[in-house]
């Protein structure tokens, strides 16, 4: 047999196929995966739904923690105070002159 | 037959999520659904795992069909979609088997037959067909769909236009190429293995 003659029996080989069939009870196997794919689905959005809750919860916490960890003295009021503690008024420069030229 | 006010009626069920009517559809479509990813997947159980896929899909996403095409039409094309995913899906696995082996990571799914025998295939052609479908496998996206579709769905030049939403001069262009690249593998292989 010549090669173009293998060829053509080769390309004609799928021709006139016998049909092929589904196994039976096709449709009850779909059915209990649908039922599967949607509990897993459900079970999906809970834990989204979860996660969703939780980051919020974090979020909320950070926010009063940073806002009022110090029951609500702000940063310049801090710094204030603390300027006041260690560099008392009477203790600036001029005022040490003073207590000095008084001795 | 349906008529075009049971088509309609079976669709607006469909989308109002009976189940008897989606049995209705399953069993109306399974076997052309299955023979059509048995032909991409070549192995019996994938193909069903396939098949169910696309009925899946046809029920999550049915609210989405708005009657431009067919039902039927649209559900081959679910399939077509579906099975070219299937089969870049082998092909990457397949390119990288090492690595993930490497891992110890199980294949989901079970390996490719890169030597199959269709089984509606007539004994006598069963070795002849092996070679076809390795020839089958090299072809480009397109040109694979548009032969398994018209040779071995038997689909017209029409449908498959419709199924792959292409226009009929680009099927009928495809289907040519297909044939030739499929000569020109077969010459190949005639050329060194055969004669």
């Amino acid at each position: 047999m010549n090669k173009n003659e293998e060829i053509e029996k080769t390309l004609a080989s799928l021709d006139a196929m016998d049909k092929v069939h589904v196994k039976p009870f096709f449709y009850t196997r779909l059915e209990a995966r649908l039922e599967r794919k949607t509990t897993l689905s459900s079970k999906e959005n809970n834990v989204g739904w979860a996660l969703l809750i939780g980051l919020v919860i974090l979020n909320v916490g950070i926010y009063f923690n940073v806002n009022y960890k110090d029951n609500g003295i702000s940063d310049i009021q801090q710094l204030t105070e603390m300027q006041e503690q260690y560099y008392p008024v009477t203790e600036s420069y001029y005022a040490l002159i003073e207590e000095y030229e008084t001795e | 037959m349906q008529s075009k006010q049971d088509k309609i009626e079976l669709i607006e069920l469909l989308k109002a999520g009976n189940m008897p009517a989606f049995k209705h559809l399953v069993e109306e479509n399974q076997k052309k659904v299955f023979r059509l990813c048995l032909g991409y997947v070549k192995n019996e159980e994938e193909a069903e795992d396939l098949a169910q896929e696309v009925f899946i899909e046809v029920h999550e996403s049915i609210s989405s069909f708005h009657g431009q095409s067919s039902l039927g039409t649209w559900i081959y094309r679910i399939a077509v979609n579906k099975s070219l995913e299937r089969i870049r899906y082998y092909k990457r696995s397949k390119r990288f088997a090492w690595l993930t082996s490497l891992f110890g990571a199980e294949e989901k799914y079970s390996s490719y037959a890169y030597d199959w025998v269709h089984p509606g295939v007539k004994l006598e052609n069963a070795e002849r067909s092996k070679i076809l479908y390795k020839a089958i496998d090299s072809l480009p996206d397109k040109q694979h769909a548009t032969f398994i579709l018209h040779k071995v769905e038997g689909m017209s030049y029409k449908q498959i236009a419709e199924v792959l939403e292409l226009s009929l001069s680009a099927v009928e262009s495809l289907i040519f190429r297909a044939n030739s690249n499929l000569r020109n593998e077969l010459e190949q292989y005639y050329k060194e293995d055969k004669l």
